[in-house]
Formats: structure tokens, C-alpha cells, sequence
């Protein structure tokens, strides 16, 4: 598979005015993201996820160690053509309304004007903030500004997508259509990096993921190997009785000589809450 | 088309840039008090100071390079400085914009926004210094100087009224306060200006208001202002906080003190292509009716504050090209 981000021996050292060391941020990881995937980075507070993000977009530059993206330096100008980045916090100019502020990154990606603002219109409608639009987003509510970022991130349809927290600050719903349009846009082939607090968005997306501790690469993987118990196996029959399933455990019993665990397969809570709210919205509709 | 490409996103910094410096309050604020001083100054003198709109054509220079100065190096510091501090320019340089870049077209933008500025100030001042000239043929031979009535009223009722449409459009229209007054007091001074040149003997009064070799002296202490930009720009891509208005107050003193330490130690004349030349300022003297302005007067500060400004932009370009941004 072809790397579209590789990282070697990579370690970061921020140092204060004097150029004395502070914080060694990142301390020598290894990892390579191929074409296509979705892949995590985890880990708790100050383990060093945002600094790895800002290397891989040459906004840092590394203390020791090799970072390349498509095959060049994330300084080229080549590759940041190709990339889109999310970042922890939009920060956006408070002045701009949404629609300026998109069609700012679209003229900062080289577009032109008339292309800008047909692509604006385009993301407006896909991010969901229409009828917002037109407001400055110095009013905005995280979820929205967070929304606007994410319409920025995409403006220049990158190869590549860096989402640095992307569901922080949105509601389930958000979060279900930032969930989505992750998946859609890598079955379309781009490649998307991600770092989240909340492991199961992490689960629901991610194919692949590095957990880092102290700036340092403490597991990687694929979910699947690293997350499933290969010393058991579950079994789900829909429509079982009480009594079928105390049936179906004692001959499970009888066959294998191992008492078998018997329980409920559980939705999760965001597809329940999700399920609860679109109902209520059926109500509020039959009632009008 | 990568340069077309590269010259769009140009384009989108700068204007941001512009748009940041004028949305800004404290820009309306200065903008507002220029402009005031500027008309009020001559309306309360009670001496012409040799010539007849001495004090409004002074005024006018020194708002444009206290007011201007400090309207432009704040801008600079902001959208450079701050914007790095505050994560908004990682978000721009993530993008394909390479930092030199960055750094020189949020300068232009600030320059633009300046721009602005100076032009609204330049029409307050011509109308002022028009004002203190027709008022000098009403008076008696006291000496005690006049104004036009109607000069005031055009300069000073306009930038009222301007603010006053700003509020209406922040009220009824949404429009961000700021940036609406800055705008039309701009266009306030230049109308008021056009229509104080329909009035009987307004017109004729240009000539002996000095109204060239004003013009010439607005455009040095303009580019002065300028040197001093690119030097806020670049100094605020290394200097977080207070730094960098304390190294600007530290440049603002050098450019002060230069042309004489220069004089004094010719062997440092090298710094003049590194410290603004507010010298230049001293020009309002040479705005006189005795000692008719030559171009070159003009021309010569021009070129130095081309000069200085290209070494600072150079030297942030440097600065921020291995700076990490986070
Ligand atoms: N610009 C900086 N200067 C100095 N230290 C920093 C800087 N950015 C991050 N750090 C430090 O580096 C460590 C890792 O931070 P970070 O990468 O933000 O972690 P995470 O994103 O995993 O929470 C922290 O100890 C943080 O204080």
C-alpha cells in the first residue's frame, strides 16, 4: 500500500526564547498512514497528539527525525495543495461571515472567485449551515463554528484530511454526520488522520490507530486485532425466550464442558439517543 | 496558472488583513479623533502662525504620523502577532502559502487599510487648510485668525454624520459598527471636500492653501508610515505580548534620534536602511509659501522608506520562515 504519511524517529523539543529545551513533546515515533485509511491517533491530555498533527502540516519543524507526506516535506507547497486540516479549536476571523470564511480558505487554496463561491454554496449545504450562512461567525455556537472549520478543511477537496478533535463541541447528531461524511470521503479515497478524547468515535471510524503516552508510541494496530477477544466467540439468535436461551446454555454446557455468559446484545447509547430523537421528531410532524 | 493561483491567495490574505484592521474599534476611534483634531485645531487658534492653514496642514501631517502610526503598527502587530499566538494563521499556513508570503501580503493589507486612512485624513486637512485660507480674507487686521463657517460645518458635521449612518446601518442594516464608521468617514471628508469646491471663492483659495506641496509632504510622511508597518510586521513574528509594541515604542525613538546620531557617526549611515525616517516629518516646515516644495523633497524620503520597509520585510520573511506556529 502507498504511504501517504510516514514518520520515523520523530521527536519534538519546544524551546522558550532563550532556545532552552522546555517540553519534549514528541519523543521519537514511528508510523505510517497508507492511501485510503482512516486512522486514529489516541492518547490521554499532553501525550503529544496535536504536536505530531502540527509536524505532519510543517507548522512545526522536528528536533531529530523524518516526517514526509506524499513523498516530500510537509513544507512543500505541493502538498499542502493536496491536505485539509480541522483544527482543535476553529479559529476563525469574527468578522467573516460563514460564507466569506469559507470562500477565504477557497481563495487561500488558489481558487477563483466565481469557483469559490459555487464550492462555498456546495459545503454550506453539506456542513448543514444554511440559513447561517450570512451571519458573522462571531456569533456562532461551537457546533456551528466547529461546522464552518470543517467546510474549510474540505474546500480544496484534499487527498488528505487532518482532523484534530473533530466531534468536540457537537451534539450526537453532529457527531453522527461527522461520522458519516468520514466514512463516505474515505471510501472515496481520501485519507483522513484523526485524533479524538472520545474513543467511540475513535471505534466507529477509525481503521487503524496509534495510541501515544508521554510522546511516545505505546501501541498500534488495527482496531480489530487490538480490540477483539480472539479466546472467545459470541453467538446472536434473535427472537430467544428465557427458557430457549437456559436450554441453549445447558446444551452449550453439556457439549463444550464450559459455562457459556448469556446476555442481551446492547445498542449503543448514541443509537438509542439518535433513535429517541428521531421519533420525537415523528410526534412533533403527526401532531401539526 | 500557480502564480495566477498564488496571486488569489495573496489576494485573500490581504484583504482579510484590510478588512481586520478597519472592523477593528480602536481603528474607528482613531480615524474618528484625526479626523476631529483636524478640523477643530484651526477653528480654535488664535494665531495663523505665519501663514494662513499652517496649524490645519500640521495637524493634518502629525495625525497622519501619531494617529497613523499607531492605527498601523497596531494593525500589523494584530494580524501578524496575535494571529500567530491565537492559532488563526496556522489555519492560513496550512494552506499552499508559503510564510514569506504570508508575512508580505498581510502587511499589503495593512498598508491598504492605512491607505485608507491617510486618504481620509489628506481630504480632511486640504479642506481644513482651504477653511483657515477663505477665513483669513474675512478677518480684520488684528490678527486674530478665522475659519469658513461652512468649511466646518461640510468637515466636521460630515464625520458627525457619518458616524451617525453608522449607527443607523449597525441598527437597522446589521452592519459591524467599525468598519461601516471607518468607511464613511473616509467618504465623508473626501464629499465634504468636493462640495466646499462649489462655494464662492473656495475653489480659487487651493493655491494659497498649499495644496501640493502639501500633497507631497502627506506622501513622505505616508511612506515614513509605510517603513514602520513592515518593521511592526516583522518584528511581531518573533515577539509575543508587550514585546512587540515595546521593540516598536524602541524603533519609533531610533528613527527619532537616528538622523542626528547618524550626523554625528557618519560610519553608521548603514542604519538608515534599517530605522524609519521620521525626519521626514519636518517636511510640514518646508509646506511654507517662502520656500516653494521641489518633488524631489518628496521623492527622496520615498525611495528610503522603500528602502527600509524591503529590509523588513526581509527580515520577517526571515523571522518566521523557521518560527513554529502552533
Ligand atoms: N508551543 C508549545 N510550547 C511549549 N510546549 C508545548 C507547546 N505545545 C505543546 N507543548 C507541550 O507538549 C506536550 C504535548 O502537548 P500536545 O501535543 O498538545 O498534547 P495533546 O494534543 O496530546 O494533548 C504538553 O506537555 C504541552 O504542554
Amino acid at each position: 500500500m502507498e504511504n501517504v504519511i510516514s514518520i520515523h524517529s520523530l521527536k519534538k523539543t519546544f524551546r522558550d526564547f532563550w532556545l532552552r529545551p522546555t517540553v519534549t513533546a514528541v519523543d521519537g515515533i514511528d508510523f505510517d498512514v497508507g492511501k485510503g485509511e482512516v486512522f486514529g491517533l489516541l492518547g490521554p491530555n499532553g501525550s503529544g497528539k496535536s504536536t505530531t498533527i502540527k509536524l505532519i502540516l510543517g507548522l512545526l519543524s522536528p528536533t531529530a527525525g523524518k516526517i514526509e507526506v506524499f513523498g516530500s516535506s510537509p513544507r512543500s507547497l505541493k502538498v499542502k495543495a493536496r491536505l485539509g486540516y480541522l483544527p482543535e479549536l476553529s479559529h476563525l476571523h469574527p468578522f467573516l461571515t460563514a460564507r466569506e470564511a469559507i470562500r477565504y480558505y477557497a481563495g487561500l487554496s488558489g481558487m477563483s472567485s466565481a469557483d469559490s463561491a459555487r464550492r462555498a454554496a456546495e459545503l454550506i449545504e453539506q456542513v448543514g449551515l444554511q440559513g447561517a450562512a450570512d451571519r458573522p461567525v462571531g456569533g456562532y455556537s461551537k457546533g456551528m463554528a466547529r461546522r464552518v472549520g470543517l467546510a474549510a478543511a474540505l474546500v480544496a477537496k484534499p487527498e488528505l484530511l487532518v482532523l484534530d478533535e473533530p466531534t468536540s463541541g457537537l451534539d450526537p447528531i453532529g457527531t453522527r454526520e461527522v461520522k458519516e461524511l468520514v466514512r463516505s470521503l474515505a471510501k472515496d479515497g481520501v485519507t483522513v488522520l484523526m485524533t479524538s478524547h472520545l474513543l467511540g468515535d475513535v471505534a466507529d471510524v477509525c481503521d487503524r490507530i496509534v495510541i501515544l503516552a508521554k510522546g511516545k508510541v505505546a501501541a498500534q494496530g488495527r482496531l480489530e486485532d487490538l480490540l477483539s477477544r480472539r479466546d472467545a466467540t459470541s453467538f446472536t439468535l434473535p427472537g430467544v425466550s428465557q427458557e430457549e436461551a437456559a436450554a441453549a446454555a445447558e446444551l452449550l454446557k453439556s457439549r463444550f464442558g464450559r459455562d457459556p455468559e448469556v446476555s442481551h446484545p446492547k445498542i449503543s447509547l448514541e443509537q438509542f439517543f439518535l433513535d429517541t430523537v428521531k421519533g420525537g421528531d415523528a410526534k412533533a410532524t403527526d401532531a401539526k | 496558472m500557480l502564480l495566477l493561483a498564488k496571486l488569489r491567495a495573496a489576494r485573500a490574505l490581504a484583504g482579510a488583513a484590510r478588512r481586520e484592521a478597519t472592523a477593528d474599534p480602536a481603528s474607528a476611534l482613531l480615524l474618528m479623533a484625526a479626523v476631529a483634531a483636524v478640523h477643530l485645531a484651526p477653528a480654535f487658534q488664535f494665531h495663523r502662525l505665519g501663514e494662513p492653514g499652517r496649524l490645519a496642514r500640521d495637524g493634518g501631517l502629525s495625525a497622519l504620523l501619531v494617529f497613523g502610526g499607531v492605527f498601523a503598527a497596531m494593525s500589523a502587530v494584530r494580524t501578524v502577532g496575535r494571529e500567530i499566538e491565537s492559532g488563526v494563521a496556522a489555519a492560513a499556513l496550512v494552506r499552499p502559502v508559503s510564510r514569506a508570503m504570508f508575512l508580505v501580503a498581510k502587511t499589503f493589507g495593512v498598508v491598504s487599510a492605512f491607505a485608507r486612512f491617510a486618504f481620509a485624513l489628506v481630504f480632511a486637512a486640504a479642506l481644513s487648510s482651504v477653511s483657515c485660507v477663505v477665513g483669513s480674507h474675512m478677518e480684520g487686521d488684528d490678527g486674530t485668525a478665522c475659519v469658513s463657517a461652512f468649511c466646518l460645518l461640510l468637515g466636521f458635521g460630515g464625520e458627525i454624520l457619518a458616524i451617525a449612518g453608522a449607527a443607523f446601518a449597525h441598527r437597522f442594516l446589521r452592519r459591524g459598527f467599525p468598519s461601516t464608521c471607518f468607511a464613511l468617514i473616509m467618504w465623508s471628508q473626501v464629499a465634504a471636500f468636493a462640495l466646499a469646491m462649489l462655494l464662492p471663492g473656495h475653489a480659487a483659495a487651493l493655491g494659497e492653501a498649499l495644496l501640493w506641496p502639501f500633497l507631497l509632504a502627506a506622501a513622505s510622511v505616508f511612506a515614513a508610515v509605510v517603513s514602520f508597518a513592515c518593521a511592526a510586521s516583522a518584528l511581531s513574528t518573533r515577539l509575543k505580548g508587550a514585546a512587540a509594541p515595546a521593540a516598536l515604542a524602541f524603533v519609533a525613538a531610533a528613527s527619532l534620534l537616528m538622523p542626528a546620531f547618524v550626523k554625528a557617526f557618519p560610519a553608521f549611515a548603514a542604519l538608515r536602511a534599517a530605522i524609519p525616517d521620521f525626519g521626514v516629518f519636518w517636511l510640514a516646515d518646508c509646506v511654507s509659501s517662502s520656500s516653494p516644495m521641489h518633488w524631489s523633497a518628496a521623492a527622496l524620503p520615498v525611495a528610503s522608506a522603500l528602502a527600509v520597509s524591503a529590509f523588513w520585510l526581509a527580515a520577517g520573511a526571515a523571522m518566521i520562515s523557521n518560527r513554529d506556529v502552533s
